[in-house]
């Protein structure tokens, strides 16, 4: 399955991933009762019971549909306040489209386009929306602009595969993922159906082949090989690459079934709401409101215990503005997300000197020279830590 | 025969050149004084077997000339409060598109929770029997040839079980032997202690069919006493099991005997190939039918079958859920199909719509058979998690543009496919007597449509298969039509589409064609009969053993 540009694949803010919106049996999932409150204020309110008459504990369902309406809120606001920032309205699409509602994402799309045309990511939006909508043109059209202002693009070269593929133009589809930098397991598995489709068995079974070296798990791999093969008359191959790919599918089938089982509807909502609020907060203190953006990484470090960018916002605006005990507490939750990143164990010895932790600094320095050897800054660092300490 | 004075001036058109025929197909439904209206059963609790109700069947119940309708219909779940007793209902057709309600009358209101209908004659007594599958224990009903039917069920040994969620169901001669037998798929084994509730951002919805495990099928062979045996698991069909949906009979390897082909949502659908003698081998995923060209399972829901293409081989269609195609594997012979949807185009204008009831009928009579797609979603607060999609939607037409090649004509085919409703069940067959077939789709929740085919005249060929030594339906039996360029095919079936049955009556569209060289019937019991230049624009009757 194909997943839409992230948030973090915003242009401006930065970097990173969201996984694709699943409108589908898949993303059905049973949700535990979950015992976490919605927000602070919720956490503030059950501290007042004994003064006040108890509250009925609202259900998950209703916790995550209050989520989903902060949610669209806090982008909704942004976009009103900057509504000729191309960032703050893309944002904006990616939250209506998380929320199922693709019309009205692909109209915030199509404005963030207006308001900056070069946008890559408003362009693989729009074609993938386009995609699910079964309009195989238009897709394709959003696709080639896309690969137009980066032809290394690599979601929007294999989406525009395929929407050559969905209308039948095989040719056009084999010359795109045949002329790409590099293919991925599925670019390879996609090649390999197309040239079935045009009945030029050797290269499709060639490249399921070579899909499988990309990917020696991929099941659907060995499917297409099986057909190949049974097409071109080798039945006991065919058979093998079948019974291959019948236990690969078993496997996969009965984790999605675990999956199912163990879906929580409510964490992941707000896992998606934390996101969100982290973006919004990066458009926001580009748009110097550093008020604003904390108030949001805060809410998303709340939310989402794993979420390691709003806790590196809030670092960095903290250590920015001074407040070093916070930045402090801030980098160090993201060096126990995310252990091996040097420059938050540089930041944290940095910190700490300001707060006159010299033999943290000292280990947090050790711990950058042990991750980076190579980099000057950890070793610069700990020699100075150390002779202060020898004084 | 409404049009046959004016049908040599009405085929002019015909003869211009560039002339595309034209699918009209309108909505008639009020005319009919059909009043039906289905239940799913529901109080908001959402148990997954609201979502797959129900079929139905277009079949001669009284053996007057006309095709009657049997709608199927849900019954009160629990937690459900029923304002009176929802049943199955059965309409005889009274001509010129008027229906009467004869359910009391023939004793077909089945009061249970019908999902899936097959009819044929089983006793060989020559009148339709009804066998249906329920949530809960299946129904047999024999009809007792003066318009009225009797609950044989437990005499014939075929409720398969108490607790099952049925699917489709299919009567068949598996071994020859000149009496029906039975196939029954199974949906998941759902119970009201393992139902699940799930949730779209907040929103109640169903679960699906992998929240489930899926049961295993069952097959009954009938003892040619009135009763059947259980061979499920002797015959090799209970060895794989699938959350079945539709469910089609048909030689699919040209080796004379009747294949089962099983749609499974979800878990990749079912081919039983058979031996000539009642002995079946799994064998899906090896002809290419299990899933789609990508290797991907899909929710498959409706099955059909016929040649698309004209070159003598019995092609399947599946409709699927959203953001699937509808997707159609050609028969390539030797036991391999191929994926061809994106080269005919024959899932266009299917991805965004939760696909069930299909039918591949010659619309336009111009000796390529069209497809019919009968949409609807299963959440019916699709709107509140997924704009892509809605709950109430149009049907398709892809019109078969010649050679299997289809292009969407949907919107150009009258004002049948725009009706909005969450269809489930849909069949077809000529309601009229007029030469060309009408559609009949039953709604979750709603009124059904009736469309009449209003499409452009053309030549036709109707027809029925009396079996002697064979089954009196000619149930298995392969028909050739040979009329100048083109040989035509089908084979009589009973139990198609999504978990519905029609169609006992052979059609084939002949276009301009005004000729039949032959037809050549194949009889499952191994006779060959042979008709010379039978008259056209006419249903003809072959009893077995005709020349």
């Amino acid at each position: 399955m194909i997943g839409y540009p992230t948030q973090h694949q915003m242009k401006k803010p930065g970097k990173g991933g969201r996984g694709p919106i699943r409108k589908h049996w898949l993303a059905v999932g049973i949700c535990a009762v979950a015992l976490v409150p919605v927000s602070l204020i919720w956490i503030n309110r059950s501290h007042d019971r004994r003064l006040n008459p108890p509250s009925v504990t609202p259900s998950p369902a209703d916790q995550e549909r209050a989520l989903r309406a902060e949610q669209l809120q806090a982008a909704e606001k942004l976009a009103a306040l900057f509504p000729d920032n191309d960032d703050a309205v893309y944002l904006l699409g990616l939250v209506h489209n998380e929320q199922g509602d693709s019309a009205g994402a692909m109209k915030h799309w199509e404005r963030s386009l207006e308001l900056d045309a070069s946008r890559t990511d408003a362009n693989d939006s729009l074609g993938y929306a386009f995609l699910l909508r079964d309009d195989y043109e238009k897709a394709e059209g959003y696709f080639r602009k896309a690969l137009t202002l980066d032809p290394k693009l690599a979601t929007a070269n294999f989406r525009l595969a395929n929407a050559l593929v969905h209308q039948g133009k095989m040719r056009e589809a084999v010359a795109i993922l045949e002329s790409a930098n590099s293919l991925s397991a599925e670019g390879h598995r996609l090649l390999g159906e197309a040239y079935q489709h045009l009945k030029e068995y050797p290269k499709a079974k060639a490249s399921y082949e070579s899909a499988l070296t990309a990917n020696t798990n991929l099941a659907e791999a060995y499917y297409g090989l099986s057909r190949v093969l049974a097409q071109s008359g080798e039945e006991d191959r065919s058979k093998e690459c079948w019974t291959r790919f019948s236990a690969l599918k078993s496997q996969t089938d009965q984790q999605a079934r675990q999956i199912r089982t163990e879906y929580d509807s409510l964490a992941i909502t707000k896992r998606s709401v934390a996101q969100t609020h982290t973006d919004v907060g990066r458009v926001y203190i580009l748009n110097q409101r550093p008020k604003d953006a904390e108030q949001l990484w805060l809410q998303a470090a709340a939310l989402d215990a794993g979420n390691t960018l709003c806790r590196l916002q809030l670092a960095i605006h903290y250590h920015q503005t001074e407040q070093h005990a916070e930045a402090l507490r801030y980098y160090q939750e993201v060096a126990r997300l995310d252990p091996g990143d040097a420059l938050v164990h540089l930041n944290i010895g940095r910190v700490s000197l300001k707060l006159n932790q010299v033999p943290q600094a000292e280990a947090a320095f050790k711990k950058v020279v042990e991750l980076a050897p190579n980099r000057p800054e950890g070793h610069a660092a700990l020699a100075q830590v150390q002779e202060m300490l020898r004084k | 025969m409404r049009l046959l004075v004016t049908f040599s001036a009405l085929l002019w058109p015909l003869l211009l050149p560039g002339f595309a025929a034209l699918i009209e197909l309108r909505n008639v439904t009020k005319e009919t004084g059909i009043n039906f209206v289905h239940t799913d059963g529901s109080a908001g609790n959402r148990y997954i077997v609201e979502t797959v109700a129900s079929g139905l069947a277009l079949f001669d119940y009284d053996n007057d000339g006309d095709v009657d309708i049997y709608f199927l219909n849900g019954a009160p779940l629990r937690g459900t409060k029923a304002q009176g007793t929802p049943r199955n209902s059965l309409w005889r057709n009274e001509g010129n598109w008027k229906f009467t309600d004869v359910t009391s009358a023939s004793g077909l209101g089945d009061e249970a929770y019908g999902l899936g209908v097959a009819t044929a004659d089983y006793d060989n007594d020559g009148d339709q029997d009804v066998y249906i599958s329920n949530f809960g224990p299946n129904k047999l009903y024999r009809n007792n040839g003066d318009g009225t039917f009797s609950d044989v069920t437990e005499k014939a040994g075929v409720s398969d079980g108490n607790t099952k969620i049925g699917a489709g169901v299919a009567f068949l001669d598996m071994d020859g032997d000149g009496d029906l037998d039975i196939f029954a798929a199974h949906y998941v084994n759902f119970t009201y202690d393992n139902h699940r509730s799930v949730r779209f951002n907040g929103h109640p919805a169903y679960a699906g069919p992998l929240d489930f495990q899926p049961s295993p099928f069952t097959l009954f062979r009938n003892n040619g006493n009135g009763t059947f045996t259980d061979v499920s698991s002797e015959s090799g069909v209970a060895k794989s099991r699938g959350a079945g949906m539709g469910v089609i009979c048909a030689d699919f390897d040209n080796d004379r005997d009747t294949d089962i082909f099983v749609g499974n949502d979800k878990t990749g659908n079912s081919l039983f190939v058979n031996d000539g003698k009642g002995n079946f081998k799994e064998n899906a995923g090896l002809a290419g039918v299990a899933y789609d060209l990508a290797g991907r399972a899909q929710g498959s829901m409706g099955v059909e079958c016929a040649d698309v293409d004209n070159d003598g081989l019995l092609d399947l269609f599946v409709t699927t859920y959203q953001q699937e195609l509808a997707t159609l594997f050609k028969n390539q012979g030797k036991g391999l199909f191929e994926d061809v949807t994106r080269l005919t185009k024959a899932g266009e204008g299917t991805l965004r719509y939760v696909k069930w009831g299909v039918g591949i009928v010659d619309f336009d009579n111009d000796a390529s058979r069209d497809l019919f797609i009968a949409c609807g979603h299963l959440h019916d607060n699709v709107h509140l998690f997924d704009s892509t999609t809605v709950y109430e939607s149009p049907s398709i037409v892809l019109r078969n543009t010649g050679g299997g090649k289809f292009q969407n004509v949907s919107e150009q085919a009258g004002d049948g496919p725009a009706v909005k409703r969450s269809a489930r069940g849909a069949a077809f067959d000529d309601l009229d007597n007029d030469g060309d077939i009408d559609a009949v789709i039953l709604n979750s929740r709603r009124e059904p449509t009736i469309l009449r085919n209003d499409s452009q005249p053309a030549h036709w060929l109707g027809v029925r298969l009396i079996g002697a030594r064979s089954n009196r339906d000619g149930i298995g039996a392969r028909v050739t039509v040979v009329a100048g360029d083109v040989s035509l095919v089908d084979e009589v079936r009973s139990g198609r589409g999504y978990q519905s049955d029609y169609g006992r009556r052979l059609h084939f569209g002949l276009g301009m064609r005004d000729r039949v060289e032959r037809v050549e019937i194949q009889w499952p019991g191994g006779r060959k009969d042979v008709i010379q230049e039978p008259a056209i624009d006419r249903l003809l009757t072959v009893p077995e053993g005709r020349e």
